[in-house]
C-alpha cells in the first residue's frame, strides 16, 4: 500500500529551481534511501513532504500522504499530520533540541500538547528512551542536552520521533555528525525500532553503503532530480545510471590501495546550473549529442538515454 | 622526517593526549585515526606548532605544512588564488613564477588564478589550500581531515591528487582522519588513537585486516560496506 | 530587529545616503555656498522673518540663520568624525591585540574595557569637559575615550572569531609573523565591520556632542555649531522666535537619522550583530 506519493514535485526559491520534477513512492513500512551529493535536493525533497519550505519558495506537483493531498490540507490538518503521522530526525541533534529545557520536557512536549496527562507522557517517555538503548531513563529525563553526548542526544531525538507512533520517519543525515562506532549504534536502533513499529522511513545520506544497509530501496539524486531508483540489495550489481556508477566507483574502498580512484570530471551541479538536457550530461563519460539536448524520461529504474547501451 | 616521542597535552587539567609516540619516515604516509576526542587533532596541531605540548618531544627534519578540514574557511576570503600563493612563495624566498607550476600540480586551471575563494567550489578551494601548503616545498604535509568535508566524487579527485603530489615531490604525509577507507587508500602505516592514547599501530594492511586491539576491531567493524548490517552494542551508556 | 525590517524605511535608505552626501558637501563647501558671513552682526535686522534675503530668518543679533546653519555643519560633523576615527583606531587596535594574545592580556583588557563601559559616555565627557575646560577639543577627546570600549567590545568578539579561522592558522603554520598576519589579513577582513561600527557611532557621537554644546561645555559663542545654536536659541523661543533652535535641531535630527539608516543598511550587508 502506498503511504507517500510524490508526483512531479518542483521547488524553486526566488525563482531559482531547486527540485526539478521529483517523483517517488514510499510504501507503508518501507525504507527508502535518498542518496546524493550536496546540492542534489535530498533535503528539499524531504522537506516538501511536510511543506517545510523556506521563505520565497514556490512548489509544484502533488504530495499525497495516505491518499490525502498535503498541499490541500488545512493549516490545522497539516499541523496534525506533522505532529502525529510524520516524525523528523535531523543531522545535528544539538540544534534540534532546546538547550535550556530538560530531556523530559523535550520528550513529553508533543504528547502533552495532544492532551496526554503528565504521568502517562512521562511513562511513555521513559519506555521510549529504554527502547532506543538509553539506560537509566528516569535520570536522563532531568538532564539537559549539554550533559549528553552527541550519540546519546540523537537517540533521545529518535525516541521523541517514535513517541507519537508516526507512520513515516524523515531522517536527514541523522548520523553524519556522529563518530562511526556511534553511527552504527544509532542506525541499528533506528532500523530496529522502525521495523518493530512498521513505520516507513525516508533516509537521507551521502553514504551509499550506509543507505544500502538500512533501506529497502535507494533513490539517487543529482541536481534536483532522481536519476535512479533501485533495490538496496542490488546496488552494486544493478546500478545502471552513469552517475550512480560513478558514485560507487569513486569511494576509496572501490579499488585496490594505491590504484587511481575513478573520478567524475567537473564539480557537482545544482538544479540551477545543471544542463538543459540530461542533468549529468556535462560530466558523463558516455554522453552523446542527444544527452545534451533532450531530457531523458525516467523509465523503469533510471533517467538516462543510454540505458540500453550501457 | 618526523619523530614524536611521548607526547602529552593537558588542557586545564584534562589530558587530551597521553604518551603518544610515532614516526613518519621520509616520503612516507602515516595515518592517525580515531574518533572525536581521541586527541588526533591535538597531535596534528602540536606537530605543526599551533599548540605547545605539555611534555614530550617533536623532532622535525625540514619544514612542515598543514591542510585543514574546512575548505571554506582555510583561505583568506579577500585574497585571489594568485596573491595567496605569491604571498607564501615570497615569504619562503621562492620564485613567483612557480605559481603556474603549483596550479598545474594541484590540477587547477591557470585561469582560476584571479578568482576569489567565493568563486570556487569546495574541491577547488581545497586544491588551492594544498598548493599553498606545497609552495614552501615542505618535507611533511599534515592533512587534518582534509577530505572529510568534500563530496564523494570530489574526495576521489583530491585523493588522487594527493597520491600524485607525493609521487611528484617526495613529500611525506601525516593523515589525520576518521575514515578508514581513506587510510587504506593513501597510507602505509597507521596509528589508532582512543581517549588520548595510542591503542594500536603498525602497517595499514595488518592493522585494518587483522586488528588486535578491541577498539580497533570495533572501529573496523562499524564502517558501512557491502553486506554490512549495523548492530547495537551490548553495552549501554 | 531594526527599523530596516519595515519596508518603507528600507526603501528610504538611498534617500538617506543622498542626505548624508549633501550634508558632507555642505560642510566642505560652506564658505562658498553660505550667502552671508555667519558672524556678521546686523542688530537692526534682528529676528527677521523668512524672506528671500534670509531664507531662515535671522537670530537675536541679526546674523543670517541659514549661513550659521551651513557653517555649523563643519564643527558639527568634524567632532563626531574625529570621535569615531579616534575611537575606531584605538578600539580596533585594543580589540585585535586582546584577541591575538588572549590569556591574561585579553582578560585584563576586557576588564578594563568593562570598567570604562560602565560609565555612560556622555556623563564621562561632561565631567571631563567640566574639569578640563570647554571648547572643541576637550569634549571630543573625552567622548573618543568613552566610545573606545563600545567599539572595542564588538571588534574583540569579531577579531576572536576571525583569529581562530583556519586561514589564520594556515598563515601561522607558514611561519608568518603576528604583525604581518594582523596587518595584512586580520585588519582588512575586519575593516567592513569597523566601518559599520564607526558609521553607527557617528550618529551617537553627534547627539552627544550637540548635548555637550547645549550644556555650554563645548564650543563657545560666537561659534556657529548646531548644539550651541539650539542652546542659544532658547531665550528667543520665549521671545516668540523659535526658528534658530528648531532649524539647528532639525539639522541634527535629519543628519543623525540619515547616517544611522545608512549605517544599519551597511550593517545588514556586512554581517549581523553590530550593536
Amino acid at each position: 500500500m502506498t503511504l507517500l506519493q510524490l508526483d512531479r514535485i518542483t521547488v524553486a526559491i526566488n525563482g531559482q529551481p531547486v527540485l526539478r520534477q521529483v517523483s517517488l513512492e514510499v510504501a507503508a513500512g518501507e525504507a527508502v534511501g535518498l542518496v546524493g551529493e550536496s546540492g542534489s535536493g535530498k533535503s528539499m525533497t524531504v522537506k516538501s513532504v511536510v511543506r517545510l519550505l523556506p521563505p520565497g519558495a514556490t512548489a509544484g506537483g502533488t504530495v499525497r500522504f495516505d491518499g490525502a493531498d498535503v498541499g490541500a490540507l488545512s493549516p490545522a490538518a497539516l499541523r496534525r499530520m506533522r505532529s502525529r503521522d510524520v516524525a523528523m530526525v535531523f543531522q545535528d541533534p544539538r540544534a534540534a533540541v532546546n538547550p535550556v529545557r530538560t530531556v523530559g520536557d523535550f520528550l513529553t512536549e508533543v504528547l502533552r500538547d495532544q492532551g496526554v496527562s503528565r504521568a502517562i507522557a512521562t511513562e511513555k517517555a521513559v519506555r521510549s528512551l529504554s527502547e532506543v538503548g538509553v539506560g537509566d531513563a528516569t535520570r536522563r529525563l532531568n538532564q539537559r542536552p549539554y550533559e549528553l553526548s552527541g550519540g546519546l542526544l540523537q537517540r533521545v531525538v529518535i525516541a521523541a520521533a517514535l513517541l507519537t507512533g508516526p507512520r513515516l520517519i524523515l531522517a536527514d543525515e541523522p548520523t553524519t555528525a556522529l563518530d562511526v562506532t556511534t553511527q552504527e549504534e544509532v542506525v541499528a536502533i533506528l532500523d530496529e525500532q522502525r521495523r518493530l513499529r512498521a513505520a516507513a522511513l525516508m533516509f537521507i545520506t551521502h553514504d551509499l553503503e550506509l543507505a544500502a544497509a538500512v533501506c529497502d530501496r535507494i533513490a539517487v539524486m543529482y541536481a534536483g532530480e532522481i536519476v535512479e531508483i533501485l533495490p538496496a540489495a542490488r546496488l552494486h550489481d544493478d546500478a545502471r545510471h552513469p552517475y550512480t556508477r560513478a558514485l560507487l566507483a569513486s569511494r576509496p574502498g572501490a579499488v585496490a590501495p594505491g590504484e587511481r580512484l575513478v573520478t567524475v570530471p567537473g564539480i557537482p551541479q545544482s538544479a540551477l546550473t545543471a544542463p538543459a538536457g540530461c542533468v549529468f550530461a556535462d560530466r558523463c563519460p558516455h554522453a552523446e549529442a542527444r544527452c545534451h539536448d533532450e531530457r531523458p524520461v525516467f523509465t523503469g529504474s533510471a533517467a538516462c538515454h543510454l540505458l540500453e547501451v550501457l | 622526517m618526523l619523530e614524536v616521542r611521548d607526547l602529552r597535552k593537558e588542557f586545564k587539567g584534562v589530558t587530551a593526549v597521553d604518551g603518544v609516540s610515532f614516526t613518519v619516515p621520509a616520503g612516507g604516509s602515516l595515518a592517525v585515526v580515531g574518533e572525536s576526542g581521541s586527541g588526533k587533532t591535538t597531535c596534528a596541531r602540536i606537530v605543526t606548532g599551533l599548540e605547545k605540548a605539555t611534555s614530550g618531544t617533536v623532532t622535525r627534519h625540514g619544514s612542515v605544512q598543514m591542510v585543514f578540514q574546512d575548505p571554506y574557511q582555510s583561505l583568506d576570503r579577500r585574497q585571489t588564488v594568485r596573491s595567496c600563493l605569491a604571498e607564501v612563495l615570497a615569504h619562503h624566498r621562492r620564485d613567483r613564477s612557480r605559481i603556474g607550476e603549483l596550479l598545474d600540480l594541484v590540477g587547477l586551471d591557470r585561469r582560476l588564478g584571479d578568482a576569489l575563494p567565493r568563486h570556487l567550489s569546495g574541491g577547488q578551494r581545497q586544491r588551492v589550500a594544498i598548493a599553498r601548503a606545497l609552495a614552501a616545498e615542505p618535507r611533511l604535509l599534515v592533512l587534518d581531515e582534509a577530505v572529510a568535508a568534500l563530496d564523494v566524487s570530489i574526495q576521489a579527485q583530491i585523493l588522487n591528487l594527493l597520491v600524485d603530489a607525493r609521487a611528484a615531490t617526495g613529500v611525506a604525509y601525516l593523515f589525520i582522519t576518521h575514515d578508514l577507507s581513506v587510510v587504506r587508500h593513501v597510507c602505509e602505516d597507521v596509528v589508532v588513537m582512543s581517549r588520548g592514547r595510542v591503542v594500536e599501530s603498525g602497517p595499514v594492511e595488518r592493522v585494518l585486516s587483522r586488528p588486535e586491539h578491541e577498539y580497533t576491531r570495533r572501529l573496523v567493524a562499524s564502517v558501512p560496506r557491502p553486506g554490512w548490517v549495523p548492530r547495537r552494542a551490548v553495552s549501554r551508556d | 530587529m531594526t527599523a530596516l525590517s519595515i519596508p518603507v524605511v528600507r526603501r528610504a535608505v538611498p534617500f538617506a545616503a543622498v542626505v548624508c552626501a549633501l550634508v558632507v558637501l555642505t560642510a566642505i563647501l560652506a564658505p562658498w555656498i553660505a550667502p552671508y558671513d555667519p558672524n556678521a552682526l546686523d542688530p537692526l535686522n534682528a529676528y527677521a522673518p523668512f524672506s528671500p534675503a534670509h531664507p531662515l530668518g535671522t537670530d537675536d543679533l541679526g546674523r543670517d540663520l541659514l549661513s550659521r546653519l551651513i557653517h555649523g555643519s563643519r564643527t558639527s560633523l568634524a567632532g563626531p568624525l574625529i570621535v569615531v576615527l579616534a575611537a575606531g583606531t584605538i578600539g580596533a587596535t585594543v580589540a585585535i591585540a586582546a584577541a591575538w594574545f588572549g590569556g591574561w592580556f585579553d582578560a585584563l583588557l576586557s576588564r578594563a574595557l568593562d570598567v570604562l563601559f560602565a560609565f555612560p559616555g556622555l556623563v564621562l565627557a561632561i565631567t571631563v569637559a567640566a574639569l578640563f575646560g570647554s571648547g572643541f577639543i576637550t569634549p571630543v577627546v573625552a567622548l573618543s575615550l568613552a566610545f573606545v570600549p563600545v567599539i572595542a567590545r564588538v571588534m574583540r568578539a569579531a577579531a576572536l572569531r576571525e583569529r581562530n579561522l583556519p586561514y589564520i592558522e594556515a598563515l601561522r603554520v607558514q611561519g608568518f609573523g603576528a604583525w604581518r598576519i594582523c596587518l595584512r589579513h586580520l585588519v582588512p577582513n575586519l575593516a567592513p565591520l569597523l566601518m559599520v561600527q564607526a558609521a553607527i557611532g557617528f550618529g551617537y557621537a553627534m547627539i552627544d556632542l550637540a548635548s555637550i554644546s547645549f550644556l555650554g561645555l563645548g564650543l563657545q559663542p560666537p561659534a556657529a555649531d548646531w548644539g550651541l545654536m539650539i542652546a542659544n536659541g532658547q531665550p528667543s523661543i520665549l521671545a516668540g522666535f523659535p526658528q534658530q533652535s528648531i532649524a539647528a535641531a532639525v539639522a541634527v535630527v535629519i543628519t543623525v537619522v540619515a547616517f544611522t539608516a545608512v549605517a544599519e543598511r551597511l550593517a545588514t550587508r556586512f554581517g549581523g550583530d553590530v550593536r
